[in-house]
């Protein structure tokens, strides 16, 4: 006779399917994290960056010097 | 009288941001002074040690989210929780990081190997995942200043048809499905942009998102949660995740007396009916054949249709549009020089460079598009398939997918609950039965 505590099958693979996802989804996360390199903070919109002025990413790069030749025409 | 205050506090956000807005755009700026178009106000990115402030803080909560849905059963706690969040990550934090759009910069990060995704945008991506898995959706409950929003505006809910309802759950996966497509293209972070509550928390914001905004504010009065529910591609994840979760919500966690009060106090239709008879497995079986026969006809009539469609969505793309504009200009050279090409020069940069550029975009969209057209095609059989589902309770139980963890339930149901010790109500049909053997 079944015992009543035991998990039925569909427990124990939604049981079996978080305990795999979980460290697939922390691990994938924090491999994606742990890359060398700078990463943009603001999805590489520098206009409206804090820190734009200091970044140190292409985008960012370019966004300075454009910025530059328009204050040095005057705009 | 506090619904309609609260009400009342919710609509004034909207209007001041969109007398900002109007104002803004209602007139041309001056031609004879140097004055400028103000930029508009975006969260400045945290550094140093806030950026675990804001980490701690999200954990924090979803924890006690997790504590009051699931052991406290309270909707008065939950709502001043739910309250702490919209001020915090909706109009302190003006709405960025969020964990909605964090889904783009993790779809970047895949597709881009040089790309570090930044440690909060991280987090915000899988902390929420996390807590899904174990106590369902206590994210949407108490955490997302979004919901809450909407949450707060609900007055009078409707039920929207079956019929209706089944398409606009496909809406979601469709979003999540191009908003990745666009994000991991680099093109853009369409989520971010389309945002409608990002300009009411900055009380700042294109006239046009402002408006719609307003508008799925409108329709929270009556709809609960309509972006929740249609709309949100991080919901998708949650939803998938919560299947899976250890502890969900339980309507009563003694004997259901089958009062049908939790579904009717339920404005998100996430309670699900007993199961009243056995389904027809032979009736069953020959959808399921159907179903399944038309699957690959679907992803396949989708996947060419999003193959057809990658020339244009391409051309969305800001690289593919400036090299169709430099070849135009090198074809048909106009009298002055367009400012495209002027910015194009000024970056010591060829027309070749951008032709370049832009054709390794459209070759991206050329394997991106049918993809996401043939995810579109699966999603609508797999939709037509829910309907299958087989249900084994006998009770009225939250479905684990779409019950947002709001804890309405719990004060609708009639049934004592043994966490809060609830005096027993004078019915003789919920009486807890006698124990079999019991003494006399």
């Amino acid at each position: 006779m079944k015992d009543p505590s035991e998990p039925s099958r569909r427990q124990f693979l939604r049981s079996a399917i978080r305990w795999v996802a979980l460290p697939v989804l922390v691990g994938s996360v924090g491999k994606m994290t742990a890359r060398k390199g700078e990463s943009c903070v603001n999805q590489t919109i520098c206009r409206t960056c804090g820190i734009a002025e200091t970044c140190g990413l292409p985008q960012a790069l370019s966004y300075r010097d454009v910025i530059k030749r328009e204050d040095g025409r005057g705009r | 009288m506090r619904r309609a205050g609260a009400a009342f506090l919710c609509l004034v956000a909207p209007l001041v941001a969109f007398g900002q807005t109007a104002d803004q755009h209602s007139q041309p700026p001056p031609q004879f002074t140097d004055y400028r178009i103000p930029i508009e106000r975006a969260a400045a990115p945290r550094d140093g040690s806030f950026q675990y402030v804001d980490l701690a803080l999200l954990a924090c909560l979803l924890v006690l989210t997790a504590w009051i849905v699931l052991k406290r059963r309270s909707r008065k706690e939950l709502r001043i929780v739910s309250l702490f969040a919209l001020g915090y990550f909706g109009f302190y934090r003006l709405g960025c990081v969020c964990s909605i759009g964090s889904i783009q910069n993790v779809a970047y990060a895949i597709a881009h190997s040089d790309y570090r995704l930044p440690l909060t945008v991280a987090g915000f991506f899988v902390l929420p995942l996390l807590a899904a898995l174990f106590f369902g959706r206590v994210f949407c409950g108490g955490v997302c200043p979004m919901g809450a929003m909407q949450d707060l505006l609900l007055v009078k809910p409707i039920r929207i048809p079956a019929s209706w309802r089944a398409p606009l759950e496909a809406a979601p996966y469709v979003y999540l499905g191009a908003a990745i497509l666009f994000a991991s293209t680099g093109s853009a972070f369409a989520i971010c942009e389309y945002d409608p509550f990002v300009g009411f928390f900055r009380m700042h914001g294109h006239f046009l998102m402002i408006l719609f905004g307003s508008a799925i504010l409108a329709v929270s009065l009556f709809i609960g949660r309509p972006y929740c529910r249609f709309l949100c591609p991080y919901g998708v994840l949650l939803r998938w995740a919560s299947v899976f979760a250890k502890y969900s919500v339980s309507v009563t966690p003694q004997e259901c007396v089958q009062c049908h009060m939790c579904a009717d106090a339920c404005p998100f239709e996430a309670i699900q009916p007993p199961a009243i008879a056995k389904q027809d497995r032979t009736e069953i079986r020959r959808r399921l054949t159907r179903t399944l026969a038309v699957t690959p006809i679907l992803i396949a009539l989708f996947a060419f249709a999003g193959w057809r469609m990658s020339p244009m969505m391409a051309s969305w793309d800001l690289r593919v549009h400036r090299a169709h504009v430099l070849r135009d200009a090198e074809m048909h050279p106009p009298k002055v020089k367009t400012v495209l090409a002027d910015a194009w020069d000024r970056h010591r940069k060829t027309t070749q460079d951008a032709y370049v550029e832009g054709s390794a975009v459209e070759h991206e969209f050329a394997i991106g598009a049918p993809i996401l057209g043939a995810w579109i095609g699966l999603v609508f059989a797999l939709k037509s398939l829910s309907n299958l589902r087989r249900r084994g309770s006998n009770d009225y139980e939250a479905d684990s997918s779409s019950c947002l963890s709001c804890a309405r339930c719990y004060s609708a149901c009639p049934v004592p609950h043994r966490e809060y010790a609830l005096p027993p109500l004078p019915m003789a049909s919920i009486e807890p039965p006698e124990p079999v053997g019991g003494a006399v």
